[in-house]
């Protein structure tokens, strides 16, 4: 079994892995703490498809770009974890189907 | 500038009328005054006027530029014929001797300053209409004229009866303006001009048709609203409610027979048509007997005169539907004359009983007040027509016109009858025997500024028909004389006042009820039936459309489409944020594989 070189598509594959578990996570999970951390995996999954390209392209801007994301990823998360601490001193709970009340 | 002087004529009482609006209302003495010397102005400006140019004919006055649109030139102008400068004087001289019998009816009333600027701009108006050069001046004076009437039929404004005939004055009267403005048109279209002098020339060429018989039928319409012919005479005997001379001075010696002087201004129009002259004709027939009828059966003094009023002006539209309006002429002048008097008898009866006009609550007047006894039997035999006094002459002059129509000789003949049946009930009933209630046995003569326009009145009635007013008013007498209907229409008069006599001498109260007559032929309940309650269905249906189609169903239709729909979408919000990111990126899934679909991606 020869498995050769490793290619873009390795990489790209790779990292629609990585998205498509951060989607089901967002989706499926019911607690905010991990709702959050499949966020990240969402970004990270977008900065690996970034810095592969930018890789075999020879291209500087797709890896420019990846240390915005990293930066803003990271404002990104201690603010939310400050909301979900927030929220669980008033509310007792992190689980996003109890937080609710915003509906009709 | 000299040549403008007769502007002066007009001008004077619409300064008083102003003036007094503006500024002088709270001086009553002032206001009445000054009213009173506009109108003395405006009459011997008229007289001299009328003496200046009585050697010349036409009396040429400069016009003033006014409108000249799209084809249509009308000038701003004074008319210097005869008939103009003699009605001039008519108007505003019988103007002139109301205003004195007002200062002392209206003494005691605190708001005389309004009714003597609303009398300065009816004798504006009025003068302006006579004056007028042509139809469309002519029509805002008409205006102008139902206007003043209105607010001088409504000056009592305290009264809701007067508010009331007020509004039906000029209710009625818009319909038959209505009709005159359609003619105006028609008669510009048809001629290309609005000015009469340019009639006689214009209507040479013109081929008679339908058209021209309803353009005179139209304008024909004007003289039905004002001069009160049936079917729009259903407001001048409510019109009595305003004070007596109003009534005197605008609903029977001038404002109504300014339809009557607009027919012969337009003389030439309707001469075309005679279908137009015959539907004259007879309209002025039939209006001669119907309201003598109806006269005979009313018991308000005032109402009683009003009727004969219509009876009167119709004979002044038969004459112009016959083609003799010299003679209608003649008997504008005379009825002028008379029927001002009869009614500023009227009002001295009234004002001497206490405001009372039902004339089953007078009698024995002769004795109280000799002197309106007096001028009130000169009045009615001037309108019975017994020779010499100046109606006989004129109602002569109409009947020999009819000499070839015994149908319209007939009608007008037997009115005469009537005419002298009802004018003796009055007399007989309000002014001899005795007295029926405490007012009047205590009734009493008025004041001299109320005897003496009587007395000038009486005399004028009297001696008018000695003059040939006709040549005056510059008509020359046309249409033979025909002794049979002269003969005729005397003794029917004469024969008038036997039944009269044989009922009502020392009557207490009426041996006749005919309830037709009392109703007035149910003319007034017809239009309330016919016209008032169609309009108010046809309002119904109206009200209902926009309720149920337009306030139901387009705007409260809209709104419930907003709300529902708001609603339904409401329920789409569940407050689970997975949900909303599944939805979400099942969107973007979505949105990818139509891009892909479309070959953007590719």
């Amino acid at each position: 079994m020869n498995f050769g070189e490793i290619t873009l598509s390795h990489y790209l594959a790779l990292s629609s892995l990585l998205f498509l578990i951060g989607l089901a996570g967002v989706i499926l999970r019911r607690s905010l703490l991990i709702i959050m951390m499949s966020l990240e995996l969402l970004l990270n999954a977008a900065n690996l498809a970034l810095v592969a390209v930018g890789r075999f392209q020879g291209l500087p801007d797709p890896q420019v770009a990846v240390f915005f994301v990293i930066t803003v990823a990271a404002a990104e998360v201690s603010l939310g974890l400050a909301i979900l601490v927030a929220i669980f001193r008033i509310r007792k709970t992190t689980a996003a189907d109890q937080l609710a009340s915003l509906r009709f | 500038m000299l040549a403008y002087t007769p502007y002066l004529i007009l001008l004077l009482p619409l300064l008083a009328a102003v003036s007094i609006r503006f500024f002088l209302h709270p001086f009553p003495r002032v206001s009445v005054a000054v009213s009173t010397f506009a109108c003395l102005g405006s009459f011997l400006g008229s007289l001299v006027f009328l003496v200046l140019g009585s050697g010349e004919g036409v009396f040429a006055v400069p016009s003033l530029p006014w409108i000249e649109w799209a084809g249509l030139r009308a000038n701003f102008g004074i008319l210097g014929d005869p008939l103009a400068r003699g009605m001039a004087t008519l108007v505003s001289g019988v103007a002139f001797l109301v205003h004195l019998f007002s200062i002392a009816y209206l003494e005691k009333d605190p708001s005389r300053s309004r009714f003597f600027a609303e009398l300065s701009l009816f004798v504006f108006a009025m003068l302006g209409i006579v004056l007028a050069d042509n139809l469309v001046s002519m029509f805002i004076f008409w205006e102008l004229v139902g206007l003043s009437s209105y607010l001088l039929i409504g000056f009592w404004v305290e009264k809701p009866a007067a508010g009331a005939a007020a509004n039906k004055a000029f209710l009625v009267n818009r319909v038959g303006d209505f009709g005159f403005i359609l003619g105006i048109l028609g008669a510009w279209a048809l001629l290309g001009t609005v000015h009469f002098a340019d009639f006689p020339a214009r209507v040479i060429g013109v081929v008679p048709g339908w058209a021209v018989t309803a353009i005179g039928l139209g304008l024909f319409c004007g003289c039905l609203g004002k001069s009160a012919q049936f079917p729009l005479h259903v407001w001048l005997p409510d019109s009595m409610e305003g004070p007596t001379p109003v009534s005197s001075l605008l609903h029977a010696a001038t404002m109504v027979v300014a339809g009557v002087y607009m027919l012969i201004r337009i003389l030439p129009i309707l001469e075309l048509s005679q279908t137009t002259m015959m539907t004259i004709a007879w309209v002025g027939g039939l209006m001669t007997l119907f309201p003598a009828l109806i006269a005979c059966q009313q018991n308000d003094l005032k109402r009683i005169l009003a009727y004969s009023t219509l009876s009167e002006i119709a004979y002044m539209v038969m004459a112009v539907g016959l083609g003799v309006p010299g003679s209608a002429m003649y008997h504008l002048t005379t009825h002028a004359f008379f029927k001002c008097l009869l009614f500023l008898a009227a009002g001295s009866v009234i004002h001497g009983c206490h405001e009372e006009q039902n004339i089953w609550k007078m009698g024995g007047l002769m004795k109280r007040m000799p002197f309106t006894a007096f001028v009130f039997l000169v009045g009615s035999l001037a309108l019975c027509g017994i020779p010499p006094i100046s109606g006989f002459w004129s109602k002569d002059a109409i009947f020999a016109a009819t000499a070839h129509y015994p149908g319209l000789a007939a009608l007008s003949m037997v009115a005469g009858f009537f005419t002298s049946f009802f004018m003796l009930r009055v007399i007989l009933v309000a002014f001899t025997g005795e007295p029926k209630n405490e007012a009047a046995r205590h009734a009493h003569e008025g004041p001299f500024l109320m005897i003496a326009p009587m007395a000038v009145l009486a005399l004028l009635s009297l001696v008018a028909g000695l003059f040939p007013i006709e040549k005056f008013l510059g008509q020359t007498h046309q249409g033979g004389h025909a002794a049979w209907t002269l003969w005729i229409s005397l003794i029917l008069a004469l024969a008038g006042f036997i039944p009269a006599y044989q009922l009502y001498r020392n009557a207490p109260h009426d041996p006749l009820h005919l309830l037709l007559l009392q109703n007035k032929f149910y003319v007034d309940e017809f239009y309330q039936r016919a016209l008032v309650r169609t309009q108010d269905s046809f309002a119904k249906l109206v009200d209902a459309f926009e309720g149920w189609v337009v306030r139901g169903f387009l705007v409260r239709g809209s709104g419930v489409v907003a709300r529902a729909s708001g609603q339904g979408l409401r329920l789409v919000q569940c407050g689970q944020v997975q949900v909303y990111a599944a939805v979400f990126i099942l969107g973007v899934f979505f949105l990818i594989g139509w891009l892909w679909r479309g070959g953007v991606l590719r």
